[in-house]
């Protein structure tokens, strides 16, 4: 039974014009058609570039975005028809850590103050009278702050007196003093230096083996988002395009989408970053507003068909000759052929594939191999 | 090539802010590199170990005040050796752009918002090359053109906010090449950016690199951009080298237990995967002075009493000529004490004193 259903997700956001009357003009299509299921335990790990969509889905989830159509299952409802209040009660139970840990932790109130606050707002803390709910609480905050390596003399202290791993760490120990059975992480690590981006990772992860938490992990960096998560699935301009376990989507990616953005990421290795394959797309992200009809990667695939992948919007699908029971998922009309090299990358594009040792050979790399060798 | 000199020598540069009635606060504290052209030189290290600074010294562009810059950094001009570091305000400033050029790491605010890219690429032009008129604007076409951006006429009239991010970057780059430099220096050209549009800018400036004999340095906090890109390569810790190597050695034997933890630190792509992180504990505010001894010692798995014993120095490998650490206790050397004791919380929560 899966903790988070999402159904065809869609959010719109209205680009207005106007001086007097705002005239709506049209969309920006974010999130447009987006399922997916987060099973109760695991990470799903959403990955994709800057203005894929993936943080709206992540907020419309929580509804700090209005939801346009779809629906989102959470716990036996469907928190797209819920009425504010009966949303608000029902965050508790869903908890969200920001990008930026200083912008979201309030300047003014001390770290105490910012870990109480859920709990009074949600009315949490056993006791008979006033002062042993607030022992409770207090209690609940340190047990908090000390699961993410902090003490209790932080609770008198203000955001700005603490390092960027130190805030993060508080943004998640905000989280955590709810006790909620989902928590949605939006670019947890991406803010932090490499060292401390580690820390948390690893935090991250004893916390779900100590607590048994459900995350929604939204990343760009696709080595981030593979090394937490459970199952992956890529977004490009608003839609999935690709959906496997971690292990999967390493071994076969199957979308051009995601060989290319596989292929993008720097390995720390000079060995393997000398011979493995690097595809450079042609190009920018097209506008979310005016999204290319059929399927929205064909302006920039090396793969493109003529005809159908312009017309035709590709359903995410398993593969025809995919065991049954397989959960790798792509969206696209020849993930079959180009997998087996049937379709090979059209010729103008081909150049711009870059198989190793061939274009590296100039630029001195290969004088540093001489030296090594 | 041709000289036995390097095109940049770089010797015991230390930059130093002054406080008032402080003592100055050393962001670069004797970093010696040398560049040599189409070669790429990288320095890396985290937020606050003097990178930036690095370039921002020798490119002339620190403040006058409050700022103490040491050491040399001897460049091969074209009318002899010089020292960048001595060199008044008015040489620097016709050597800035055609022997030396810069690219920042955000491309939106190292443009001017209210000028048109086209009068921006053409300002270099006609500052250093003397082109005017109908040349120089096809000259800034050709630039365009070449560092990957499509329709250059139509690009040169529009204002930056009009482009995206890499096409930013890119109009950055041309800037930079417009004339032809003989040394680069890229600070973080590629953090701002998407990955597969850091790939883009990567093999753009590898290509350049390889055409033009362009000496680059290569400003990053990435260490899997460096393993594709750089020749050299320089860890910076607090201010110091802590190794510096050839990238094939660096990679495969790092010996200064920085470097090893910060390969521990990343993810990759293509490990197995389950495998825990292994990074460094605690954050940069841990240092000690250098003065008293190893300023990454409270950080270290590794660390005996000899390394507060004043500041170690830079050390060759015996073994492998080339591969200079800054440690007296480096790794392959001694056993890593114990992980699992050293980061426990109470150690974490330690540094919330501070």
């Amino acid at each position: 039974m899966s903790l988070l259903q999402i159904k065809d997700l869609k959010v719109h956001f209205p680009i207005k014009r106007g001086v007097l009357i705002d005239r709506t003009v049209g969309h920006v299509r974010a999130v447009d058609g987006v399922s997916l299921s987060v099973e109760e335990g695991q990470t799903y790990g959403l990955v994709g570039e800057s203005g894929c969509g993936k943080t709206t889905l992540g907020r419309a989830v929580l509804r700090l975005n209005p939801v346009t159509e779809g629906e989102v299952w959470f716990g036996g409802r469907d928190l797209a028809g819920l009425d504010a209040e009966s949303m608000r009660r029902e965050r508790k139970n869903l908890q969200m850590v920001f990008q930026d840990p200083l912008g979201s932790l309030n300047p003014r109130q001390n770290i105490g103050s910012i870990l109480m606050e859920g709990l009074q707002t949600h009315g949490i803390g056993d006791g008979d009278d006033r002062r042993q709910v607030q022992q409770d609480r207090h209690n609940r905050v340190v047990e908090a702050l000390e699961r993410v390596g902090l003490s209790d003399r932080a609770l008198k202290r203000y955001p700005h007196e603490f390092s960027g791993g130190q805030r993060q760490r508080i943004g998640i120990a905000r989280a955590l003093v709810l006790r909620p059975d989902l928590i949605i992480c939006d670019e947890p690590v991406s803010a932090l230096d490499v060292s401390i981006q580690a820390q948390v990772l690893n935090l991250l992860e004893e916390l779900q083996d100590e607590l048994g938490l459900t995350y929604l992990v939204i990343a760009h960096d696709l080595a981030v988002v593979r090394h937490v998560s459970d199952v992956v699935g890529v977004m490009y301009l608003g839609s999935l395009v690709e959906e496997a376990s971690s292990d999967d989507i390493y071994a076969t990616p199957l979308h051009p989408y995601t060989r290319t953005l596989m292929s993008a990421v720097p390995v720390p290795d000079p060995s393997v970053e000398d011979t493995r394959e690097r595809i450079l797309l042609a190009g920018d992200l097209p506008s979310p507003a005016d999204p290319p009809a059929g399927c929205r990667f064909h302006t920039r695939c090396p793969w493109r068909q003529k005809e159908r992948c312009d017309t035709e919007r590709p359903e995410l699908r398993t593969l025809r000759d995919a065991p049954s029971g397989s959960t790798h998922r792509v969206a696209c009309h020849y993930a079959e052929e180009i997998l087996s090299g049937q379709i090979q990358p059209s010729e103008e594009r081909a150049e711009r594939i870059v198989t190793g040792g061939a274009a590296d050979g100039g630029g001195g790399s290969g004088g540093a191999e001489d030296q090594a060798h | 090539m041709g000289t036995n000199a390097p095109l940049l020598a770089v010797e015991e540069l230390s930059v130093g802010f002054g406080g008032r009635g402080s003592a100055p606060v050393k962001a670069v504290d004797g970093v010696s590199f040398s560049l040599e052209e189409g070669k790429v030189t990288g320095l890396v290290g985290e937020s606050g170990c003097g990178k930036s600074v690095t370039s921002l010294a020798l490119m002339g562009l620190l403040p006058d005040r409050g700022v103490e810059v040491g050491g040399r950094a001897v460049m091969q001009l074209p009318k002899g050796p010089e020292d960048l570091l001595a060199l008044p305000q008015r040489r620097m400033r016709d050597l800035r752009g055609s022997q030396l050029a810069m690219i920042f790491q955000d491309p939106l605010s190292s443009l001017n918002p209210v000028v048109p890219i086209g009068r921006q690429v053409t300002e270099i032009l006609k500052r250093h090359r003397g082109m005017r008129g109908e040349a120089a604007r096809k000259e800034a076409a050709d630039l365009l053109h070449r560092v990957g951006i499509p329709d250059p006429t139509r690009r040169l009239r529009e204002y930056p906010h009009q482009l995206s991010g890499g096409m930013r970057q890119r109009a950055l780059i041309a800037m930079a090449v417009a004339c032809r430099p003989r040394l680069m220096i890229a600070d973080e050209p590629t953090t701002a950016l998407d990955v597969t549009i850091q790939a883009q800018i990567l093999e753009l400036l590898r290509d350049l690199v390889t055409e033009e004999g362009t000496a680059l340095l290569m400003i990053t906090h990435d260490l899997g951009v460096v393993a594709g890109l750089c020749d050299d390569i320089n860890v910076l810790y607090a201010g110091r080298a802590v190794e510096h190597a050839p990238r094939a050695p660096l990679f495969a034997e790092p010996t200064h237990p920085y470097t090893v933890g910060l390969l521990g630190s990343i993810p990759r792509l293509d490990a197995p995967r389950g495998e825990p992180l292994t990074p460094v504990r605690g954050s940069v505010n841990d240092n000690i002075a250098w003065t008293d001894g190893c300023a990454f010692a409270p950080r270290c798995d590794h660390y005996t009493m000899d390394c507060l014993q004043g500041p170690p120095p830079l050390v060759e490998r015996d073994s492998d000529p080339g591969h200079v650490h800054r440690c007296v206790n480096p790794i392959g050397h001694a056993e890593v004490v114990d992980r699992a004791v050293l980061d426990s919380p109470a150690v974490v929560g330690e540094e919330e004193d501070r």
